[in-house]
């Protein structure tokens, strides 16, 4: 029987405000708090609050059956917990069905992997295990990177770290042919590999309410259809969270899809699996083989890093937020640190990208910059102001 | 007739990994081989102009030269150059005036004891090079704020050149001796710009200007004294367009003295005329038209405010080993080419170099505060 292994990823970065070196100290220096606060509201009414509920009464219909897995990073939780205590309960309420698997990343969905030393990337990873075991009482068996970034040496450190199965894109280019509906071990580690289904995936997230489009309008029974269409090993469907009421409007009939999904599922002689259900089902087929400069991710129609490392700007934020870690991490200070942390998360470079076709309005949504060139001169401008307040720190303890 | 002779230094694009280490040397932020190509280049440029000038003065006419301390200190590396410019200044028809070392805004700093200091710098090496102690100030970008004219007439200065703003005219022609703590000569933007931008404009309806039409509009103007500036690099522009800008040089000061208009130095117009003063030179706005363009956009205003805050902190290190190496660094890293270059609003190129900017600027103000511990 072909398994269905549906993976939700939960994230909202803290976004910078327009900075400006005013006498304003800590945290929201440079982070945007009323800006953040109005856009946790508006995505928990218009997506988390709802989005859960019908989840949760889908799980109580078809107990045991209807399966998934969510993906909650942890500067999503940490505004959960500043802004809407109640979205925290019911992403909890939600790991206690036992139908909902809670997969790992890094505490702030950041491109930490990206660095050479992987020092960093493992602190972010234990510091979401830690939250996601506080908050929701669960301990992740599962990894999924920031943007379903991979590469054998991300692989190979998630393995060490005990973890049984990684998520990443089904990429062409990396796939070549292969069919993504079985697993795959990584080269070197052997970590199993689940493969998105970018297709099936898109068919929900991006060209749901699509007019244009010969599949509109998308009813569960002819996606389900479709699905059953596989006669492989599991069908993995990763989209964002945000998907239910946010990218796809209530209006689009969204919850109404997602509330019938899983009984045209069932009926069409699939199951329900979640990520670590597939390792102990199947097995894998044959080796994957990504180098470190072949970096794959779920972004844009490239699939690797060019939409956080694209351009010269992004390059230069990156590096200097890389040179500064040794620095930051000598000063102790844990406002400090906490600070560079969340100028890791990808959201701030994503802002960044100018591969405008396509793609760019996708970029600019949540964005609190009119273009990507503001976006990288505020960056940079946080930056500049941070960096004097570590070097001054480290030259007081001297 | 003033003739502004600017190159700067520009920063180059610097990568961080250069950084986050160390006291850094001119080499991590700046060029030198790719600027001394440019000199090279433009240099013969300027040296085919000093020569019109001096058959110019020959004919009767009489200039002012504003050097930049930036090409100034280019020159260090072109002994013919220098010698050039040497010639000029022993020539008694030209002026050499002072202006901001570096070519910075730093008459725009909450403090102005930098500003004091750059202006300082600046006489000390035109001292050194040419033997003058110079009597007129001009500004970087001409810009005028009532904020340091005093300081300038404590210096020593007797007179200022800075832009003839509308603004600042309040519906006066620019054709007095003004007075504000100190003469001031306030630049015809119009006339000058007919010299610097139009002259090579076909579409123009001035084209072809010839020294007898234009020193027919100077005639046409009732006042005591016209002020022109004009940049070297456009001239230069107008030269590799083909046109007749050496045939104007040579001739325009025999085309103004047959209509009775005499050329003569600063210092000589706040001697010859008596002032007037103008109740707008008070102000307290800072007047330069076109100001926006250095100090408009959001990127700008951080980078003005980043140097404010290095250089309160450098003050803080004036005892320690390397201030001096740090200070000259932080002097080019005020050029206003750089402000300028990360305008216009909106512009793509404006914004990367900006990004690169603040890299150097945050490298140099980590070495500030290492320097302090």
């Amino acid at each position: 029987m072909t398994s269905l292994c549906m993976y939700f990823q939960v994230h909202q970065p803290f976004r910078l405000r327009r900075f400006w070196p005013d006498d304003r100290s800590g945290f929201f220096r440079y982070f945007d708090e009323r800006s953040n606060r109005e856009i946790f509201e508006r995505v928990a009414q218009k997506c988390y609050i709802p989005a859960n509920r019908t989840l949760l009464e889908s799980l109580d219909e078809h107990k045991g059956e209807f399966r998934f897995s969510l993906s909650i990073t942890g500067t999503l939780l940490e505004q959960c917990e500043l802004w809407g205590k109640e979205v925290t309960e019911s992403f909890r309420q939600l790991a206690e069905t036992g139908s909902v698997e809670i997969l790992e990343e890094t505490f702030y969905h950041s491109l930490s992997s990206l660095f050479e030393d992987k020092t960093e990337f493992v602190e972010e990873v234990k510091e979401h295990r830690k939250l996601v075991s506080d908050l929701l009482g669960v301990k992740p068996q599962v990894f999924r990177n920031t943007e379903l970034l991979y590469n054998n040496s991300i692989a190979k450190v998630v393995s060490e770290l005990g973890y049984k199965a990684i998520l990443t894109e089904g990429a062409d280019h990396m796939l070549e042919g292969r069919s993504p509906n079985v697993l795959y071990k990584a080269k070197d580690s052997g970590l199993p590999i689940l493969f998105r289904n970018y297709k099936l995936s898109d068919d929900i997230g991006y060209r749901f309410s699509a007019r244009w489009w010969e599949g509109y309008p998308l009813t569960a029974e002819k996606w389900a259809s479709w699905a059953s269409g596989v006669n492989e090993d599991c069908i993995n469907i990763f989209m964002d969270y945000e998907t239910f009421g946010e990218h796809q409007w209530r209006e689009t009939g969204i919850f109404d899809f997602i509330k019938k999904l899983p009984a045209e599922v069932l009926k069409n002689g699939l199951e329900f699996s979640t990520p670590v259900e597939l390792t102990r089902k199947y097995s894998p087929v044959a080796e994957i083989d990504v180098g470190d400069f072949s970096t794959i991710s779920w972004a844009d129609m490239e699939r690797d890093t060019s939409a956080w490392l694209g351009n010269d700007m992004q390059r230069r934020c990156f590096e200097e937020i890389k040179l500064l870690e040794p620095f930051v991490k000598k000063t102790e200070d844990p406002e400090i640190l906490r600070i560079w942390k969340h100028l890791l998360t990808s959201d701030h470079y994503y802002y960044m990208c100018t591969k405008w076709l396509g793609d760019g309005d996708v970029h600019s949504y949540f964005s609190v910059h009119s273009t990507p060139f503001e976006a990288a001169v505020n960056f940079m401008a946080v930056l500049m102001d941070f960096k004097a307040q570590v070097f001054k720190k480290i030259s007081r303890m001297a | 007739m003033c003739l502004g002779v600017h190159l700067p230094y520009s920063p180059k694009w610097y990568w961080p990994s250069e950084g986050f280490f160390g006291v850094p040397e001119m080499d991590r932020y700046f060029d030198r081989n790719q600027i001394f190509s440019r000199l090279l280049k433009t240099g013969r440029e300027f040296l085919r102009l000093n020569n019109l000038f001096v058959e110019s003065i020959e004919r009767g006419g009489s200039y002012s030269f504003d050097l930049s301390g930036p090409f100034l200190e280019q020159c260090r590396w072109d002994p013919e150059m220098l010698e050039s410019f040497r010639e000029l200044a022993e020539n008694r028809r030209v002026e050499f005036t002072g202006s901001c070392n570096y070519h910075s805004l730093s008459a725009l700093y909450p403090d102005l004891s930098w500003f004091r200091e750059e202006v300082t710098i600046y006489r000390e090496m035109l001292k050194e090079l040419f033997g003058i102690i110079p009597e007129t100030f001009v500004n970087t970008e001409l810009l005028y704020t009532q904020r340091v004219t005093g300081i300038l007439a404590d210096m020593g200065f007797r007179c200022l050149i800075a832009e003839g703003s509308r603004n600042v005219l309040d519906g006066y022609d620019p054709v007095r001796v003004f007075e504000n703590q100190l003469p001031i000569l306030l630049r015809h933007i119009n006339l000058s710009e007919d010299l610097e931008l139009r002259f090579s404009e076909k579409s123009w309806e001035g084209y072809p200007l010839i020294p007898d039409k234009f020193a027919d509009w100077i005639s046409g103007i009732e006042g005591d004294v016209l002020t022109l500036y004009i940049n070297y690099t456009s001239l230069c522009l107008h030269h590799r367009n083909r046109s007749t800008i050496a045939d104007f040089i040579r001739a325009f000061p025999e085309a103004l003295k047959s209509r009775g208009i005499e050329m003569i130095k600063p210092s000589e117009a706040v001697r010859r005329f008596s002032p007037l003063r103008l109740p707008t030179l008070g102000t307290e706005q800072t007047i330069r038209y076109g100001m926006h363009n250095a100090a408009g956009n959001h990127a700008q205003q951080i980078y003005l405010r980043e140097l404010v805050r290095v250089g309160e902190e450098l003050a803080e290190i004036k005892e320690k080993k390397n201030y001096q190496k740090l200070k000259q660094i932080f002097g080019y890293l005020q050029q206003s080419e750089i402000l300028f270059s990360m305008g216009p609003e909106n512009s793509r190129e404006g914004h990367e170099r900006a990004v690169n900017y603040y890299s150097i600027l945050s490298d140099l103000r980590r070495a500030v505060l290492e320097e302090s511990a």
